[in-house]
């Protein structure tokens, strides 16, 4: 309880992993019970009613109630990525991708991409303790290849 | 197309998506704007559909399992957004988010779905868990904020 004092927001990191792994699941047996753009659009309708749903339940909560702006045409391209994203994600899990290495390798190749990003285009600092990292994320990607 | 291909191009492209939710500004309501997108995602895929003629019907299993999704991404938004409003720092947080991920996920594709294992690919995740800790670590004097969605 003490810890949950200090760390308020541990709840919230443990219902993101939860939430995570459900979702991971649910397109891994989802991708082999149907096809998966009709899955896709269920999935993309129920949230969209969902966040209508938070939307209204969080109106009065400190969070603002327009898009305003360059906002406006933003989200037709975050659309356009996030339907791409979600298509190749549910068709990874429907060719037989191994639940365990293919979340590692994600993660690691994300992790990777921003760090190029990060220091290729923002020119952002680097620590050895980062090259060590990135370092140690190459050996990982070939382990898990080669295993 | 093999998984592992397949999968290093979904990073690339969720890259692109994390960058992309970056520039969303603070006056913005995320769960509109997710709500927008969704909305935008699911009126396209309907669009492909009809043309293509693909039925739109799902079976009581998938539909189930279509709805659990739906709620999943959402309560994993949920879950992030508020991690961040009551305080969390992105240089704990985050890294503690990716291992714990990467922990459960390989934990569960062992046991749940018995999963081959040997020596070499143990080895590859365990330094994986090292290498995501190391890279999110924050450089001494970087004083920007990380956030992501």
């Amino acid at each position: 309880m003490q810890l949950i004092k200090d760390k308020p927001w541990l709840p919230f990191i443990a219902l993101a992993l939860v939430a995570q792994q459900a979702n991971m699941l649910t397109y891994k047996f989802g991708g082999q019970v149907a096809l998966p753009y009709v899955f896709l659009v269920y999935s993309f309708l129920t949230q969209c009613l969902a966040n209508l749903a938070l939307v209204f339940v969080f109106r009065n909560k400190g969070f603002p109630v327009a898009l305003k702006g360059k906002m406006r045409f933003w989200v037709l391209w975050v659309a356009l990525i996030y339907l791409l994203n979600e298509s190749v994600f549910i068709w990874i899990y429907r060719i037989g991708a191994p639940y365990s290495l293919s979340m590692t390798m994600y993660s690691l190749t994300v992790l990777l991409v921003m760090t190029s990003f990060g220091l290729a285009i923002l020119r952002e600092k680097i620590s050895p303790k980062q090259i060590c990292g990135i370092v140690f994320a190459v050996i990982s990607i070939l382990l898990i290849r080669l295993g | 197309m093999d998984w592992f291909t397949l999968t290093i191009i979904l990073a690339f492209i969720a890259s692109t998506l994390v960058l992309s939710m970056r520039a969303i500004t603070p006056e913005t309501n995320p769960f509109l704007f997710m709500a927008i997108v969704t909305g935008l995602a699911s009126v396209s895929l309907v669009l492909y559909c009809m043309f293509s003629g693909i039925s739109l019907s799902l079976g009581r299993n998938a539909a189930f399992l279509a709805l659990l999704a739906g709620l999943s991404v959402t309560a994993l938004d949920l879950g992030l957004i508020f991690m961040f409003r009551k305080g969390a720092t992105v240089a704990v947080s985050m890294p503690l988010f990716r291992v714990c991920s990467i922990v459960i996920s390989a934990l569960m594709g062992f046991v749940l779905f018995r999963e081959g294992v040997n020596p070499v690919k143990m080895a590859g995740i365990v330094l994986a868990c090292i290498a995501v800790y190391l890279l999110n670590s924050k450089p001494k004097g970087d004083l920007h904020d990380h956030t992501e969605l």
